[in-house]
């Protein structure tokens, strides 16, 4: 004969239930505004006709086809009250191994207050009916936890997806509460403590509730209640029983959550703390420290702000439970009460925990901040200096070659009168005005025609001088252009705004870097034509990874610019288009 | 409190000397002292699990069974391992007996981990422990090829994996899988609640 399960070892079974419902519990961040988006997905409205939804996410939606990957749940709405609940039908089709057949068809409730029911009335366990083995169960409810979480995961939204996926990082396995409802249990024993033996009977049934579970039995009903579900035998299953096992539940599915949302936030905790380390490090001059300690404050702040998020939904969710509870002392054994006021302390702590984290990181962001700004500063003032020191060598070197440079413009002057002793020839020494003088004797046209020579010669040279100089100077003023102001800046910047002031930008370089994980980007852009400016080129480099604006260079031929002035103003605009906060 | 050796089960004879061998396997040492760098050696409850329910598997005990049973990682993901509450059991008999001694400590990652190590009245039964159990226990985690104690680690990973490994060929390389879910082959219906109105209002 096939098997029909592939249980490796022979089970030693002891307790078995008859006729068992199952119920599987558990909380999740929902309120009227997560329900209409069900209601609009499910298509409530329209029909109730079937749906075929997979635990895949549409992500072609100009698509006309959907492609499903083999496995895929069958959703029919079945009843609903819009403002509140929605009842489903699912049947669940995932292959399995060889030779194991689940017919798998459950009730989903879910309701605006974040608990979710997944019910079912178990006919079969490997083809036998009627009695069936706590071990056997065991099996099936590992089965159902998995299911449960694929029916649901294509009715959430994108929402309550990131939230679930925080507190409990694989969303697919998510821990729930179980509730098991038997017509009869094969074994009774005259006192109820008896199932706690220690031995078989108590395995079994811890195997499914969890170890230190309590036992009632009241009116020939029993009851077994643990931390991680209940099993019950009720003489009846009324509409009574039903709601208080449910109620109670509903009660350990939100404490469930909560250990888990509470893990999150001591974690975020110690985060918090461990980041004054690295402020430590920032304030004694890291500058890596700096800029790791601004996106560390920046994630963790998100984080909590989604935890804060996810404690509001707890909290009015709590509130209504508390408020909607019907207490009934014949099932006060299984003390919601005190465990709903539980949840709601715990609740509250939260409140005071995350408020406290806030206020902690916005304290630390404002620190940080005050030392990047200082950071900035200082290097201004140590830029200012260099350029200073840099000026008076200029200046220095600018006196000496300007001796040379005239010495040098003299001679080159003079080749205007070789030019002119070139075009008129010898002249006898007679000719000279000298001559005339020096001998008495009266000017005669060949003087006088020297003399106007060596004027114009005079003339011409000094001419030249002057143009040369002129011309040289241009040439200098081109060449200065290459004063350049380089600044460290290290800030978080909008990487979108940034790219849109770009695209008005006359960009006359751009690179991109690899760095170690890390894409820095360079632009280069002209600004020569916004004469107010009196710059050249503005250029800056930028991580996209990180969202930091790392340097920023100008390039300007003004030698006399006042750099701190200067960068202010760039600053100012980049705050004005919301590239910087 | 005098216990000897006879007033533990087999299996029990069996999980303590399995314990003794999981505790030289992670100290690399035959000393009982189980002492590395100064600091004392502890086998963790969830490795530990995963290693009886391989040796109930492989038909090393007598009385074991296991079940389906799920455990949260780190207060997070929650899966389903398989669990053996006989083994467990025993675990807290032998520690009642003055054999194990048991340790809660809480993790960096605000979950507590339970760990055991055996006390000096453990060693003395250690013993006396019968040769068919010591050799029942040294076939499984031995690779028969290369004549070694198999290594053993865990992956905490997407998925936490929980294997064994020869450090020197591939051979004897098992995944206990530990948290390998059995399936069963069942039928169900809905059932639809009757309470819907007065649980949400
Ligand atoms: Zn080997």
């Amino acid at each position: 004969m096939q098997k029909s399960d592939n249980i490796k070892d022979e089970l030693s079974e002891i307790l078995f239930l008859k006729n068992p419902k199952i119920f599987v519990i558990e909380w999740l961040p929902f309120d009227s505004n997560q329900l209409r988006e069900l209601n609009k997905k499910l298509d409530i409205e329209k029909s109730s006709s079937k749906t075929l939804l997979t635990g895949l996410i549409d992500s072609d939606p100009d698509s006309p086809s959907f492609l499903t990957e083999g496995k895929y749940t069958k959703v029919t709405v079945k009843d609903y009250d819009i403002n509140n609940y929605v009842n489903l039908e699912a049947i669940i089709d995932l292959p399995e191994e060889e030779g194991i057949v689940q017919i798998e068809e459950m009730a989903v409730f879910i309701s605006k207050l974040g608990f979710i029911i997944y019910s079912l009335d178990l006919r079969e366990i490997n083809g036998k009916n009627s009695f069936m083995s706590l071990d056997k169960l065991s099996r099936v409810i590992a089965d159902l936890s998995q299911d449960s979480s694929q029916v649901i995961d294509s009715l959430l939204t994108e929402f309550q997806r990131n939230f679930i996926k925080i507190i409990f990082g694989n969303p697919m396995y998510r821990p729930k509460t179980i509730l098991i409802v038997g017509e009869d249990i094969n074994k009774k024993f005259e006192d109820v403590k008896d199932y706690l033996d220690g031995e078989d009977c108590e395995i079994e049934i811890s195997q499914i509730i969890g170890e230190g579970f309590r036992a009632h039995s009241i009116d020939g009903s029993i009851y077994f209640i643990g931390n991680r579900g209940a099993i019950l035998v009720p003489k009846e299953f009324t509409e009574e029983m039903e709601y208080y096992s449910i109620y109670n539940g509903i009660k350990e599915g939100i404490t469930i959550f909560i250990d888990s949302f509470m893990s999150r936030v001591w974690e975020l905790y110690d985060q918090t703390n461990e980041i004054q380390e690295l402020v430590n490090m920032a304030v004694k001059g890291n500058t890596d420290a700096l800029n790791k300690v601004q996106e560390e404050i920046t994630i963790l702040t998100s984080t909590i702000s989604v935890l804060g998020q996810v404690k509001e939904f707890l909290h009015d969710s709590c509130e209504q439970l508390t408020n909607n509870f019907d207490s009934l002392s014949t099932f006060s054994f299984f003390e919601i009460e005190k465990g709903l006021e539980t949840i709601r302390n715990r609740v509250k702590e939260s409140t005071k925990v995350i408020k406290g984290l806030l206020t902690e990181l916005e304290g630390k962001r404002d620190h940080i901040n005050t030392l990047s700004e200082m950071q900035i500063r200082k290097m201004n003032k140590a830029m200012t200096q260099n350029t200073k020191s840099m000026n008076q060598v200029l200046q220095a070197n600018t006196r000496t070659s300007e001796a040379i440079d005239m010495i040098e413009l003299i001679l080159a002057g003079s080749i205007i009168l070789e030019i002119v002793a070139f075009a008129i020839g010898e002249i006898s020494s007679d000719q000279t005005i000298y001559n005339s003088i020096v001998n008495k004797i009266p000017l005669a046209r060949d003087q006088i025609a020297n003399l106007i020579l060596f004027i114009f010669s005079i003339f011409a040279w000094v001419a030249l001088v002057v143009y040369l100089r002129i011309s040289k100077s241009r040439m200098e003023k081109k060449a200065l252009r290459d004063f350049i102001i380089t600044l460290n800046i290290n800030r978080k910047i909008d990487m979108n705004n940034l790219e849109a002031f770009l695209e008005g930008k006359e960009i006359v370089m751009k690179q991109v870097e690899y760095e170690s994980g890390n894409v820095l980007h360079t632009y280069i852009w002209d600004t020569s034509d916004i004469k107010e400016l009196n710059l050249e080129t503005i250029s800056i480099v930028c991580n996209k990874s990180t969202g930091l604006l790392l340097s920023l260079e100008l390039e300007t031929s003004d030698m006399n610019i006042d750099q701190e002035e200067k960068v202010n103003e760039i600053m100012e605009i980049f705050k004005r288009n919301g590239i910087l906060e | 409190m005098d216990v000897e050796i006879k007033d533990l089960t087999r299996d029990q004879q069996l999980l303590l000397y399995t314990i003794d061998y999981l505790l030289k396997w992670v100290s690399g040492t035959d000393d009982n002292s189980f002492i590395q760098n100064g600091k004392r050696i502890w086998i963790k409850e969830l490795p530990l699990l995963a290693v009886i329910y391989y040796q109930i598997i492989k038909g090393s005990y007598e009385t074991y069974d296991y079940a389906p049973t799920s455990v949260q990682f780190f207060g997070r993901s929650c899966y389903s391992c398989n669990i053996s509450y006989e083994g467990v059991d025993d675990i807290e008999d032998l520690r009642e007996l003055d054999i194990l001694e048991k340790i809660r400590l809480s993790t960096a990652k605000h979950g507590f981990v339970t760990a055991y190590r055996i006390t000096p009245q453990g060693y003395e039964l250690l013993k006396q422990i019968p040769a068919d159990v010591k050799e029942e226990v040294k076939n499984l985690f031995y690779c028969k090829k290369c004549n070694t104690h198999l290594k053993f680690y865990m992956e905490l990973g997407e998925k936490p994996i929980i294997k064994m490994d020869c450090p020197i060929c591939d051979e004897s390389d098992t995944d206990l899988d530990f948290l390998e879910s059995e399936d069963v082959s069942y039928v169900s219906e809905p059932y639809f609640i009757r309470v819907s109105d007065r649980l949400v209002r």
